[in-house]
């Protein structure tokens, strides 16, 4: 909440401290990263263990949490910045087995061996741990954090927990509220004015807020909740669901056996996970207790999904009475919410998201890990803060496709739209008529075929190309688009080196009515253009068919029967005069082309025919000057031989 | 002078917020540099533990069968079954599991968790559920009752 600079420099942590468990994230390389416990999770339980001198965190004091119960504690934030007399503190006392006591200005305190610890003071520790886990993860010394609180805590709550940072050694930059930090992380803040509905189903406490977005500033329009409703008890019903089974079938009770009932809860929470991906899992517990006459008995039973929906419809249904109080309380209709967000483990459960979707008549948003996601949002919140998140560098992409016109008018793309930036692309073009000695760069925006129906950015003339044979210069064309959206052309004759370019300032910066416009005309012409751009293609390949046959002629055409030389001639000149005229269809020229091919296979075989005379005339020729040379060889011999004769 | 005044103020201020665009140019980029460094390291860590514990999920996923064939063994007390599961653990073993034996010690934070108790001490008396070690690390805190 500070609005000064702070002096102290390194990474800024968020940290989701949470009422049943708590985790850590940071920014890294521009991406938020939870930070992994010292014990290796992504999150650690909320709770501190106090034994003589020493103070236990995270999941060890969960371990123990049976054996030294009274010095253990756990939902410290329940009581966070409350008076003990509160109601709230009041009900929450019979959920923990630790002592309340009333403190300086009748704050709730909790009682250790005798000491009062106020809640800051724990949760300090639990602070203490995220900063030791982060330190260690980093490398470096972490200093400043951004903590989550529940949307409804009051200033009190929120100094207290920012009390609890300073203790820890933390300076707070800012405190966010949870649901917040959930919007942050899917980047709702950049989505313009939103309502946004935040779900939040926790481990043991359920909250609902409903949120206005407008120019980067949230407003909590209302919250609601249930302060004890969580995975704990949607675990407790499959517990309680077993036990009932199999004291059916076999007459025991598994609860009066520890050991039974540890695997029945580990079986439980298992089969829960389960059926977030799959329709039934089998429970089996082998050799679970034994019968009255010593008999092995084992636990080997089926939970369907349906049946796990029916066993905790009374949970799932409990938390939507808060969710029409939040909805009535912000004055806002199911249809006026923009974005709904699922937040905590228990949202992974299928039946939550399909009644969340029926209530709300949208799909809730559920890419992040419903775990770490106020976590992952008070990292980016954090980032802003320190520096480390920029709009701009992160995250802009091109919101279209960049690229130039080509021969027959036709748009040929070099940076696709949606690619991030920084970025940047080369390809090489080349003349389209002899002796070319400039090239015109349009540069083009939009996802039309045809260059006319895209924005023209800027255009530019390459001049000074050495004449010569259309498609034999090479003119390397680059678009480079920096951070900034501000886009580079250039455009380079490779054999001369000259080199022509274009600067265009916001590239990127088009309205999203601009955009939307754009794309919604690509697609509602896309028929069209690809037509249009199928017919130009057609009349380039004519073109360059009737170049090449013109080219060859010139080379060849003594060699070719006069009669196969006037009827390419005319077909090429038919070639030619047909893709100059707009009436022509695709097919037209297709066929036309083909037909030319087919005549042009008149002359290849002409001069295949002159080739292989010429090659057997050739062969003729020196056949006889070997024979010439034996028959000397011959004489030679023979005169040797004879040694008088002739010589 | 008094018109050239204001100008060179202007070339100042721009100086100083270029310098200062600058510094935290610098800034940004040494630690986008640092991130990169520590990420390397991290990387390699990573690399490290990942290859120490590569065998980590699939050696989790056998310990429930292992502990019910353990639980068959003691009620069935037969010498097949028996010889099947050293056969197993003679695998689990050069894959460096270890079974952690709580039964009779004192509690341990480290290696175990209570999760019942039945007097003021802290004697393990019943192991609930079996605890193990892959490598040196725990990968299931012994459930135990302490007296």
């Amino acid at each position: 909440m500070s609005d000064k600079k702070s002096t102290k420099t390194g990474k800024i942590i968020g940290i989701d401290l949470g009422t049943t468990n708590s985790a850590v994230a940071v920014m890294e390389g521009g991406t938020p990263k939870i930070i992994p416990t010292a014990e290796g999770g992504n999150t650690f339980p909320s709770i501190v263990a106090f034994k003589n001198d020493e103070v236990v965190v995270g999941d060890p004091a969960k371990r123990q949490m049976v054996l030294n119960s009274s010095t253990t504690v756990n939902s410290i934030k329940r009581f966070m910045g409350r008076k003990f007399n509160d109601k709230a503190v009041q009900d929450a006392t019979k959920h923990i087995s630790y002592e309340l006591a009333e403190g300086k200005d009748g704050m709730a305190t909790a009682k250790i061996s005798g000491k009062n610890y106020t809640p800051q003071e724990v949760s300090a520790k639990i602070l203490q741990k995220a900063k030791a886990d982060a330190e260690s993860y980093l490398g470096s010394k972490v200093e400043r954090a951004v903590i989550t609180v529940p949307a409804y805590f009051n200033d009190a709550q929120r100094q207290a927990t920012k009390q609890a940072g300073q203790i820890a050694g933390l300076e707070v930059e800012r405190i966010v509220n949870e649901p917040t930090a959930a919007a942050l992380a899917y980047g709702l803040d950049k989505k313009g004015n939103q309502t946004i509905a935040v779900y939040d189903l926790g481990g043991g406490t359920f909250d609902i807020s409903v949120l206005e977005i407008g120019e980067g500033v949230f407003e909590v329009k209302s919250t609601n909740g249930d302060t004890f409703l969580g995975g704990d008890d949607f675990d407790n019903k499959i517990i309680d669901w077993i036990i009932a089974e199999f004291k059916k079938e076999s007459g025991k009770d598994l609860a009066k056996d520890p050991q039974a009932l540890q695997r029945v809860k580990d079986a439980a929470e298992k089969a829960k996970i389960e059926l977030s991906s799959s329709q039934k899992t089998e429970i089996n517990q082998p050799f679970i207790t034994q019968g009255d006459e010593g008999q092995p008995l084992h636990l080997t039973m089926t939970l369907t999904r349906a049946q796990l929906e029916e066993l905790t419809d009374d949970l799932v249904k409990r938390s939507f009475g808060p969710v029409e109080k939040a909805m009535k309380d912000a004055k806002v209709k199911t249809s006026e919410i923009d974005e709904v967000i699922l937040v905590g483990g228990m949202t992974r459960m299928p039946k939550i998201q399909k009644e969340v979707e029926k209530f709300f008549g949208k799909e809730p948003h559920k890419g992040v890990n419903p775990d770490e996601v106020v976590a992952i949002g008070a990292a980016i919140q954090a980032g802003v803060i320190g520096g480390d998140v920029s709009d701009v560098v992160l995250l802009d992409v091109t919101p279209l496709t960049l690229g130039l016109e080509t021969l027959g008018g036709v748009r040929t793309p070099l940076i696709e739209r949606n690619t991030t930036i920084p970025t940047s692309k080369s390809q090489i073009f080349s003349t389209a008529a002899d002796n070319q000695t400039q090239v015109e760069i349009n540069v083009l925006q939009g996802e039309r075929e045809m260059a006319v129906d895209n924005k023209t950015l800027g255009r530019f003339v390459l001049d000074g190309i050495p004449p010569a044979m259309r498609g034999t210069p090479q003119v390397e064309v680059t678009f480079d688009i920096d951070s900034n959206g501000i886009l580079n052309v250039s455009a380079k004759e490779k054999n001369t080196g000259k080199e022509q370019k274009i600067t265009i300032q916001n590239s990127t910066n088009l309205s999203d009515d601009e955009v939307e416009k754009m794309k919604a005309d690509a697609e509602k012409y896309a028929d069209e253009d690809k037509a249009k751009k199928e017919l130009i293609e057609a009349k380039n390949k004519a073109n360059g068919v009737a170049f090449e046959l013109e080219k060859q002629l010139k080379e060849y055409g003594d060699k070719v029967d006069e009669e196969v030389k006037t009827e390419i001639e005319e077909n090429v000149k038919k070639l030619k005069e047909m893709s100059e005229k707009d009436d022509v269809t695709k097919e037209e020229l297709d066929k036309a082309t083909e037909e030319t091919f087919k005549v042009a296979q008149k002359m290849g075989e002409a001069m295949q025919k002159a080739q292989a005379a010429e090659a057997a005339k050739g062969a003729e020729e020196g056949e006889k000057g070997e024979d010439k040379k034996e028959e000397k060889g011959e004489e030679k011999e023979g005169a040797e031989e004879g040694q008088v004769v002739e010589e | 002078m008094t018109k050239k005044t204001p100008k060179i103020q202007t070339k100042h201020e721009e100086i100083a917020e270029l310098q200062h665009l600058l510094t935290e140019s610098i800034e940004r980029e040494k630690r986008v540099l640092a991130d990169y460094q520590n990420l390397v390291k991290r990387n390699q860590e990573e690399r490290v533990k990942f290859l120490q514990l590569a065998n980590k999920s699939l050696v989790e996923t056998l310990l429930s069968p292992l502990e019910h064939l353990s639980m068959a063994a003691e009620q069935l007390d037969d010498q097949g079954l028996n010889m099947v599961i050293r056969d197993f653990w003679q695998v689990l073993e050069e894959a460096g599991l270890e079974e952690i034996y709580p039964k009779g010690k004192n509690f341990d934070l480290e290696t175990m968790e209570v999760v019942d108790k039945e007097g003021e001490g802290e004697e393990v008396t019943k192991v609930v559920k079996r605890g193990y070690q892959l490598n040196g690390q725990v990968i299931q805190h012994a459930k135990v009752v302490v007296k």
